[in-house]
């Protein structure tokens, strides 16, 4: 399983880190798995990421599990649609 | 009057609504999922709008203020803990008894509640200002008279909004502070490939509904600083809702697309495009996939969202009075014998006439068979929701007795008759207590054995071979053989050195006045208890077993038929009468040999089967009838169970076994315990039903 832990400041300063780390995620055989235990809030950048990411994962077949994601991460990922 | 008519309405919904809300609060403390949540703001919303109209200002004031709470924790405000489930149980409680008319209890508890609201909305980080509709112990009453306004908001942004230091997130988070979006539509049908996207781009658009109470303006300035040079729309369209309007449920009734989309599966483009592309005989599901907007992962999990949806709404509409069924039933029995008996008929006509008659029968009874299945299984309902009820039970009394266990539900979608369902909760209830009390460890044992602090109890239920059964698992303990043999030899079940294997040692545990608890326990150990939940279970022609490993648990096991109203029984016949005996109770059928029948004192007449005594009950002497044997040895004798024991009915002949539709006898006929009802056989004729329970009883009165 290929983990991919997001920083507690992961967000439009350092997205193009966070969406090469993902697609690098993706390209790998394993499942992927999200650490969300340091990230307190997104923004918008960073869940249009997600989405991309989820999507493709979708495409594949592969899943995306995430852990350590708080209540606020929770509802702003439900705000984008992100089930 | 008409005031009693909406309140025995409201009543017997909000009974139902409590249970769904039991499990559902049970289910939060387990995951934070936002569904659950919104089910349960839903949940209380609907008790809020139906207690107010039945006239219970009292629970419409006070669900407005749990309510409120919910919507916090909707918001995120509010963290979902062990304190804010105990809350919400509470509050639960509280609601039923004040639904029951319990007043005096309810005045100090519901005080109890609300300071604990108060303390919870109070705790809360004030948040960006208008966020809460009902401030922390505000003016419950006035708020309540205050309507809500609804917005339809659309909101796309330029896609280099990011540069000018603007999140849209934050955006629709200071909107969702406002009040709840009751439609909520993501549109991602621009977002790129995420190896061609640029991330520093915008590329998401919303089309929500927002209920609140703030005012226009209030919406209007969480877009201030984007709504000249971004897509921004605002229309109030509260006149499309009126004020008792219940909060629009998108969940229910949905279609398969709503659902994709709403969970954000599919886009609405995607959506458009595939209805648009639908040809005929073409299913939905199968076209996404297809065209790769879902994987048949997805696409299983919006089957099954629309299934669950689906038996929601069946469960919770059809509302038929069992005697209703009874007596369709009962009816369908009638035809069956006209049948039988016009089939008599044909083979009295001539070859020709004969045949074709029996060919038309031959239709009729296909359907009358189907029309049989189609009302049984109208009777049928899942176990799940009974199920349910027990999370509670296991949390409460668990904690009670400072145990951590967890109830785990399999096969909640069993069917079973509605009858046994409302039978079965005693006794299940029996069993679950008897886990939590005896078999399930305390943490602390469990750790040093190498287990789970937690312990967990399974129940589950299943279907095989035509019963339906139901388990009663723990991984507690076992149970120990030394302290159950100790206890039998004590109490004069067994006698010192008697070889008996593990089977029957278990059995033990079922007889009257038998408990191996060493203290009587809040829960259990009076010995009272599992001879009963066994008698009941046989009361409804089931069984039960139990297997148990030392160290590894216990697991009853009770088999029960799929419906009490048909049995499968063997005819059997003595002197002139039929009687019908069920199957399940026989253990063998068999002709006695003249020199192993013995009068034994105190027991009467017995035969000896295999180096053991089994009592023999002359059925004729019983009913006063003539046989046609008098002696067992010319006779034919078969040997059914009853609990621990077995007797020997004598019978001149077995006619064979046939499904049996079951009709009640009427306490004037017979008020023998030894029978339990009637059935009309094809030929016309009437057979009794033997208890075998009930039998065994009269017999050893």
């Amino acid at each position: 399983m290929t983990v991919v832990t997001l920083e507690e400041d992961t967000g439009i300063k350092k997205i193009r880190q966070f969406q090469s780390a993902l697609r690098d995620a993706i390209r790998a055989p394993d499942e992927v798995m999200l650490d969300f235990s340091a990230v307190r809030r997104l923004d918008c950048a960073a869940v249009q990421v997600l989405l991309a990411a989820a999507r493709e994962m979708r495409e594949t077949s592969k899943s995306m599990k995430m852990r350590g994601v708080n209540e606020a991460v929770r509802n702003q990922l439900y705000l984008c649609g992100l089930r | 009057m008409e005031d009693a008519g909406i309140r025995e309405v409201f009543y017997k919904e909000s009974r139902e609504i409590l249970d769904n809300l039991e499990a559902d609060i049970l289910m939060l403390e387990e995951m934070s999922d936002p569904d659950v949540v919104n089910r349960l703001f839903r949940y209380f919303h609907t008790l809020k709008g139906s207690s107010g109209i039945a006239g219970y200002k009292n629970v419409y004031e006070f669900t407005h203020k749990i309510e409120s709470v919910l919507d916090r924790v909707r918001s995120g405000g509010i963290e979902v803990n062990r304190e804010l489930v105990d809350l919400l149980l509470g509050s639960l409680d509280w609601v039923r008894e004040a639904i029951a008319g319990d007043d005096v209890a309810s005045g100090e508890a519901k005080q109890a509640l609300i300071a604990k609201t108060n303390v919870l909305m109070g705790t809360v980080e004030p948040a960006s200002e208008p966020v809460s509709n009902a401030g922390a112990g505000g003016e419950p009453a006035r708020e309540i008279e205050v309507g809500y306004r609804y917005f339809r908001v659309h909101a796309g942004f330029r896609d280099d909004v990011f540069e000018s230091g603007i999140d849209p997130l934050l955006i629709m988070e200071d909107l969702a502070a406002l009040g709840k979006f009751v439609d909520r539509r993501v549109d991602r049908s621009k977002l790129p490939l995420l190896t061609d996207m640029d991330p520093e781009k915008c590329y998401l658009s919303w089309d929500l509904v927002l209920k609140t109470k703030q005012p226009p303006n209030k919406v209007d300035e969480v877009f201030l600083f984007v709504k000249d040079d971004n897509d921004i729309l605002i229309e109030d369209i509260t006149a499309m809702y009126t004020s008792e309007t219940p909060v629009q449920d998108h969940s229910e009734e949905k279609k398969l697309g709503e659902i994709l989309t709403s969970k954000g599966i599919l886009t609405e483009q995607e959506l458009t495009d595939v209805l648009s592309s639908l040809e005929k005989n073409k299913k939905l599901g199968a076209l996404i996939v297809e065209k790769g907007y879902a994987t048949d992962k997805d696409l299983q999990f919006a089957l099954n969202e629309q299934e669950k949806i689906k038996k929601r709404v069946e469960t919770s509409t059809v509302r038929v009075d069992t005697e209703k069924l009874d007596g369709l039933l009962n009816l369908l029995g009638e035809i069956v014998i006209g049948q039988s008996a016009i089939n008599r008929i044909a083979d009295e006509l001539d070859e020709e006439k004969g045949f074709q008659l029996k060919n038309a029968l031959y239709g009729l009874d296909r359907v009358t068979r189907e029309f049989q299945e189609q009302i049984m299984s109208i009777r049928m309902i899942p176990v799940g929701p009974s199920f349910e009820q027990f999370r509670r039970f296991v949390r409460d009394s668990s904690q009670a007795l400072g145990k951590d266990i967890r109830l785990e539900i399999e096969g909640g979608e069993t069917e079973l008759d509605k009858t046994v369902i409302e039978k079965i909760g005693d006794p299940l209830k029996h069993m679950i207590r008897n886990a939590i009390d005896h078999g399930i460890e305390p943490p602390g044992e469990r750790e040093s054995a190498g287990k789970e602090r937690m312990g967990r109890i399974m129940l589950r239920a299943y279907h095989q071979e035509g019963n339906v059964f139901v388990e009663v698992a723990d991984d507690g303990g076992g149970v120990n053989f030394r302290r159950l043999r100790e206890k039998a030899e004590a109490m004069g079940i067994l006698k010192q050195g008697d070889e008996v294997n593990e089977q029957r040692l278990l059995s033990i545990l079922f007889m009257p006045g038998f408990s191996t608890a060493e203290k009587v326990g809040e829960l259990s150990g009076r010995g009272v208890g599992m001879d009963v939940v066994k008698t009941n279970i046989e009361s409804l022609r089931g069984s039960v077993e139990i297997d148990s490993h030392p160290g590894k648990g216990t697991t009853f096991r009770v088999k029960l038929p799929l419906t009490l109203a048909i049995i499968e029984g063997m005819l059997v016949r003595v002197g002139g009468s039929i009687y019908i005996i069920p199957l399940l109770s026989i253990v063998e059928s068999m002709q006695p040999r003249r020199e192993d029948i013995r009068t034994v004192k105190e027991k009467g007449e017995v035969v000896q089967v295999r180096g053991e005594y089994v009592t023999l009950v002359r059925l004729y002497d019983l009913f006063g009838i003539k046989p046609e044997f008098s002696n067992p040895w010319e006779s034919l004798m078969v040997i059914v169970e009853s609990g621990m024991s077995r007797v020997g009915i004598m019978i001149d002949e077995l006619l064979g076994q046939q499904q049996i539709v079951i009709k009640s006898l009427e306490n004037y006929i017979s008020r023998s315990r030894a029978l339990s009802g009637a059935a009309i056989l094809g030929d016309g004729r009437v057979a009794l039903i033997i208890d075998v329970h009930g039998l065994v009883e009269e017999l050893s009165k």
